[in-house]
């Protein structure tokens, strides 16, 4: 985790100075895991709920030891390498960690941490749901560490208080069922609009810095170059179906490995190194019946929140082999905005049901998903393939997906 | 129809709620509803909070088909002060459960099974859609 590099290839492309790692960024959420789960067990106490505040007493540890560890299975680039890592061998970075976790750190037995509680908070599945989310949930100190530990290395001044914020958590439920209990927010002026800044950083960092363009192209670049190189190097290969070795390798030693493998990957990782030859932005729509003729219903299905990253590569693949391109020489991209999961107040309907942030909220509520559909082109086909025809073959491709 | 076709699926169950729900409490309960009482084939995961179970994967559902602009999510301010958001087919989206419901030949005994069951269920109030969806997950 040292050697890997929290933004990627945005530190490489676009915010040179952003040179944190996985590592420090996995500190910071193992120290904040710890200070909320304080937080909540002295607050939970008070308010009558000493079920919750046992449980929660009782996996402190395991909480911050889950916090440590819930990007353990990033490969090289972090995000970067998530759809060829996937792709190659069927397993989500979260399936990767809790492997690693469960093979490779047994010792923490010995130390009281409980791998399966560990486990099953990275992968959001604990056997109480508010002890998950707090690494893994809308409200996780996953996001309070990057947001600002990101901002802070792009040279962002945002003001986010998070000793103030965190100060607005609590569990919500009843204390004898713990199995349905959620981390929530207290129904307060400040909670709530602590919540709303939060939310609006969160969406202003994946606007302005982890989809920003250049970036983005790279990465999209980086992800084809692995895959072609897999198919053209049986090493490589091996390294990305066996989690255990892709995890092993770091930035620099990924880059260094596609530059020894002609084609694609060597003039990919040239790229990136130099800034130069990066592929150029030659279609940029939003996905919505207003802007396209047609999109049919397998298209949206295929693009739903797991599928975005393959329709994008099957339709980089079709347009490819429409325009008879050299494979790869085309990537089209989907590229969603984000939007806030479901996130309660610890306020009651008049069904008895807690009432969602968004609610209470209509900032919340304006916080809408945007996609807009990206093609970038092999500078090499700046003269020869007009926007026109891009888009004329693109939208053919939607519409009869 | 095929298992990715929660879309459709959607969208056909906005339609034969006359094109709205109102709430994303009622959309989900129905839709949850829907999957585990009537055997409708969404593949939505639902987990059993305490306040009822709830969908993720049905939430981002509704956030693409907003996206694209097939469905329109509305604010309905109430007395309380809370904020509703009422769902809504646009034009377009009613013109897309149009053909799904009409061309879908294979798929209508499931599709009339979706307009009984949310015919049924769209007669509930809000309280007794909230018991249910809970009753069929436990």
């Amino acid at each position: 985790m040292t050697l890997i590099r929290q933004l990627g290839l945005k530190a490489y492309i676009d915010f040179p100075g952003a040179i944190h790692t996985r590592f420090s960024h996995a500190l910071g959420v193992m120290e904040l895991a710890g200070r909320l789960a304080d937080l909540l067990i002295a607050r939970l106490a008070t308010e009558g709920k000493p079920k919750a505040a046992s449980n929660l007493h009782d996996n402190r540890n395991n909480i911050m030891a889950a916090g440590f560890l819930h990007d353990i299975g990033h490969g090289p680039f972090s995000h970067a390498v998530d759809f060829p890592l996937n792709k190659l061998t069927s397993k989500t970075h979260e399936e990767i960690s809790t492997r690693i976790i469960s093979e490779e750190l047994k010792e923490l037995e010995h130390h009281g941490i409980s791998i399966e509680s560990v486990n099953r908070i990275v992968s959001a599945q604990h056997w109480f749901p508010f002890v998950s989310s707090i690494v893994n949930g809308p409200l996780d100190v996953d996001k309070l560490d990057y947001l600002l530990r990101d901002s802070h290395h792009v040279g962002l001044k945002y003001a986010l208080d998070i000793e103030n914020f965190i100060e607005g958590y609590t569990v919500l439920g009843d204390d004898k069922d713990l199995s349905k209990s959620e981390l929530g927010l207290e129904n307060t002026p400040e909670a709530i609009t602590s919540a709303e800044i939060f939310l609006t950083i969160w969406k202003g960092m994946y606007d302005l810095v982890y989809h920003v363009e250049n970036s983005r192209i790279a990465e999209k670049m980086l992800e084809r170059a692995i895959l072609a190189g897999c198919a053209d190097d049986n090493d490589l290969r091996g390294t990305f179906e066996n989690p255990e070795k892709a995890t092993q390798l770091y930035d620099e030693k990924l880059l260094e490995i596609l530059q020894q493998i002609k084609g694609f990957p060597q003039d990919t990782a040239a790229a990136i190194l130099s800034k130069r030859g990066l592929f150029v932005k030659t279609y940029d729509k939003e996905l919505s019946v207003e802007q396209f003729p047609v999109i049919s219903q397998g298209f949206l299905e295929a693009i739903r929140p797991t599928g975005a990253s393959e329709a994008s590569f099957t339709l980089s693949k079709r347009t490819c082999e429409t325009l008879k391109t050299e494979q790869n020489h085309i990537i089209c991209d989907l590229v969603k905005s984000r939007v806030p999961h479901s996130i309660h107040v610890d306020e009651i309907d008049s069904q008895g049901d807690p009432i969602e942030l968004k609610s209470k909220s209509s900032i919340i509520g304006a916080i809408k998903e945007k996609i807009r559909l990206k093609a970038y082109i092999h500078p090499s086909l700046q003269k020869k393939i007009d926007e026109a025809t891009l888009s004329k073959t693109i939208e053919g491709l939607v519409a009869s997906w | 129809m095929a298992r990715d076709a929660d879309l459709s699926l959607l969208i056909s169950t906005i339609y034969f709620s006359k094109g709205e729900i109102k709430g994303r409490k009622r959309l989900q309960k129905t839709v949850c509803i829907l999957k585990y009482a009537h055997n409708i084939p969404f593949d939505f995961n639902f987990r059993p909070y305490f306040y009822g179970p709830y969908s993720e994967q049905l939430a981002d559902a509704m956030n693409v088909l907003e996206a694209v602009g097939l469905v329109v999510e509305v604010e309905d301010p109430l007395p309380s002060g809370i904020i509703q958001y009422d769902y809504f087919l646009t034009k377009k989206g009613d013109k897309v459960a149009e053909d799904i419901v009409s061309k879908r030949v294979h798929d209508k005994n499931l599709l009339s099974t979706l307009k009984t069951a949310v015919a049924k269920i769209s007669s509930l109030e809000t309280s007794d859609l909230v018991v249910m969806a809970k009753s069929v997950i436990q």
